[in-house]
């Protein structure tokens, strides 16, 4: 198989390290994976915080036309199960990439290692001391190196089953997330409307040139800015999940070692930034 | 079984390949691009039917499978830690064994 180039360019990596230290790898995987997360996670948290602001802004408007302060009521409505249930996983894909990152995290690969050469040294000195040969602790050492590099690959192996299993999983996950594209897109549109109509009431029982209409009206400006970026962003979802689908394939097609496994995942999950951006 | 899994690895190596191609070869027509990315979608399909994963899979189901995936994960880095804890106290018991052994040799 050949992914000779990207490997390459890996490797070229490694010889110069001219890479980032591993634990900060591990960061930015993490932070990587979350921004995937995050597309999935947004249109729940636009329904839910459109949801209470327009509560809080009708019942201003209601206050200001005369009638008597109440506390604002808590939204009727509810962002839709569907939006739930992508909130549910977009959790859920937090976590399991979180546990991922740190199953093939080198920097414990190689404290155990290390480990593993200290009792080789102990053992090799017993072994000197009983007059063994001074062969003997050189061996163990080669022993104990062997016999860990032998535990890391199978750990390797487990960790390709769990992406093994999860891989089908992710691929209907992008399915599903293209096929409700539009349905979710539609909520977020509703959301936004309602959450307009009842920030232009505000506007409209404020005193035009007043400096604190201005400020409110920047306010509005500003978050329906965002709402429309995030409705935009939110769309990208299923492009992110494709990004971690096509790492996880390369993971499982690459023969390479644990921390290989890592930098892989990294350099595909890093383009999900671009998406989100693009 | 075997053979599920031998074809799951041709699958894995098609797929690696094509992504490579598309990512690696400057100049590739629109036409080729959207041929590529046609092959990629029916690999992914196949690779859901392969691993006897329902296609029509719920929201709660991915949730439920990237859950139980998440615990085994963990376990596997516990493990890790558990191997390296004993290699380290095992070696600071010998450490102390070899201390006794030098002086009765």
């Amino acid at each position: 198989m050949n992914i000779s180039i990207f490997r390459t360019a890996m490797f070229a990596c490694i010889t110069l390290i001219a890479c980032s230290p591993t634990e900060s790898k591990l960061e930015a995987f993490g932070k990587a994976s979350d921004a995937a997360v995050s597309l999935v996670a947004i249109p729940a948290q636009l329904s839910g915080s459109t949801l209470s602001d327009a509560e809080v802004n009708r019942n201003h408007c209601r206050y200001v036309r005369g009638n008597k302060y109440e506390l604002a009521a808590t939204p009727s409505q509810k962002p839709s199960k569907l939006v739930l249930q992508q909130a549910n996983v977009a959790k859920a894909l937090s976590a399991y990439s979180k546990a991922l990152a740190g199953a093939l995290s080198s920097e414990e690969e190689k404290a155990l290692r290390e480990a593993g050469a200290g009792l080789a040294g102990e053992l090799g000195t017993t072994a000197t001391t009983l007059g063994a040969s001074p062969k003997v602790p050189e061996i163990l050492n080669l022993l104990t190196s062997a016999i860990l590099r032998i535990d890391a690959n199978r750990r390797l192996a487990d960790i390709k089953a769990e992406m093994d299993t999860v891989l089908p999983y992710l691929i209907v996950l992008e399915t599903r997330l293209r096929e409700d594209a539009k349905t979710v897109d539609a909520e977020m549109e509703r959301r936004i409307l309602d959450w307009e109509r009842q920030a232009r009431c505000v506007l409209s029982v404020s005193h035009r040139n007043d400096p604190t209409t201005r400020a409110l009206f920047l306010e509005f400006d500003e978050t329906k800015r965002k709402l429309e970026a995030d409705r935009r962003k939110a769309s990208k979802a299923a492009d992110g999940v494709a990004k971690l689908i096509e790492a996880h394939f390369v993971v499982l097609g690459d023969k390479g070692t644990l921390e290989e496994g890592l930098d892989i995942l990294n350099g595909f999950i890093g383009q999900i930034e671009a998406i989100k951006d693009a | 079984m075997a053979k599920i899994s031998a074809a799951k690895k041709t699958i894995i190596n098609a797929f690696n390949m094509l992504l490579n191609i598309r990512d690696q070869t400057s100049g590739l027509t629109a036409a080729q691009k959207s041929d590529i990315s046609t092959a990629l979608s029916a690999l992914k399909l196949e690779y859901v039917a392969l691993s006897g994963v329902d296609p029509n899979a719920t929201y709660s189901e991915i949730t439920h499978a990237l859950t139980t995936a998440k615990t085994n994960l963990e376990s596997i880095r516990k493990q890790r830690n558990q191997l390296k804890n004993t290699l380290t106290s095992v070696q600071k018991i010998w450490g102390s064994m070899n201390a006794v052994i030098g002086l009765i040799t």
